[in-house]
């Protein structure tokens, strides 16, 4: 993986993670389009109307519209159903993890969380080329959170 | 709300929190080494967020804005030069949802707490309010005190 880029990039809209190239991955999933989703309810959906992602991070809590409620959403769109969703959250309860994967989400990230963590979720998720290796394995200097 | 695990529960947290996320040496002085009324609100910045659950109320989070300033810029990868007002509010506040959070899974893992949305508050606001039990974790970390207090309404 080239980069992940600034996970805690702009806490203010959360447009927290930079597209990155994954070199190792397959030619149809060369660039892995990442976002971040948080803030407010028009902001998370014009991010996900307008850019095409491969992959939602999304906080939990969150204002106006909480992650769980996002992920139900976009399972009821034809195109959003497809885009995998981590969750990312600070509450541990063993009920809410359990209602995350119910609902559909294909992981959790509790915080706080290492860059490591993240880069074990994406392989898991998203790291496997055609030949069923891992692809994001390139240390931790092009990491900046 | 059994008093002695919430307390271990909010040093662990913050353990956890501090030393995973901002890489911050820090030990519990005791809370001898607060007081409220020495605080400058000028000086201090302070967030509290709501919770409902098997028992509900508030935290707050107590934290002078030079180290605030500093750990935001190590949280951001960002010179501290660069760091803005919001940036600084928007860590703080995320400080605080870390902390909850990680709060209850310590406590009760089993248990379902909702956390509200963080939000930065006045000093003045605060002063004279003992409408509850609490639990006040006093930091020590870089030259500086911080506190995370919990109060059961």
């Amino acid at each position: 993986m080239d980069k992940i880029g600034s996970l805690i990039g702009d806490m203010g809209n959360m447009q927290i993670l930079d597209i990155y190239t994954c070199p190792n991955c397959n030619r149809e999933v060369k660039t892995v389009r990442m976002k971040m989703i948080g803030g407010e309810k028009k902001g998370q959906w014009e991010i996900l109307k307008n850019e095409w992602l491969d992959l939602v991070l999304t906080d939990y809590n969150m204002p106006e519209m909480n992650g769980l409620e996002l992920m139900v959403e976009m399972k009821k769109d034809a195109i959003l159903k497809t885009v995998p969703v981590v969750m990312i959250t600070t509450e541990g309860s063993r009920q809410r993890v359990e209602e995350f994967r119910e609902k559909g989400a294909a992981d959790y990230i509790k915080k706080p969380f290492t860059p490591e963590e993240i880069r074990q979720k994406l392989n898991l998720i998203m790291g496997e080329n055609e030949d069923g290796e891992g692809s994001f394995d390139n240390g931790d200097e092009e990491l900046d959170f | 709300m059994e008093k002695e695990a919430l307390i271990t529960a909010m040093k662990n947290s913050i353990s956890e929190v501090l030393e995973t996320m901002f890489f911050l040496p820090l030990d519990f002085p005791g809370t001898h080494m607060w007081d409220l009324s020495n605080l400058k609100k000028e000086d201090t910045l302070v967030s509290r967020l709501s919770f409902t659950g098997p028992f509900k109320g508030y935290f707050i989070f107590f934290i002078p804005k030079e180290p605030a300033s500093s750990l935001t810029a190590d949280f951001l990868g960002k010179d501290i030069e660069s760091i803005s007002r919001d940036h600084v509010t928007d860590t703080v506040k995320e400080t605080l949802n870390m902390l909850a959070g990680s709060t209850f899974s310590n406590y009760d893992d089993q248990a379902v707490f909702n956390l509200g949305i963080p939000e930065l508050i006045d000093l003045d606001d605060i002063r004279g309010d003992d409408s509850g039990e609490e639990v006040l974790i006093v930091i020590n970390t870089l030259d500086n005190n911080l506190a995370l207090k919990m109060v059961k309404t």
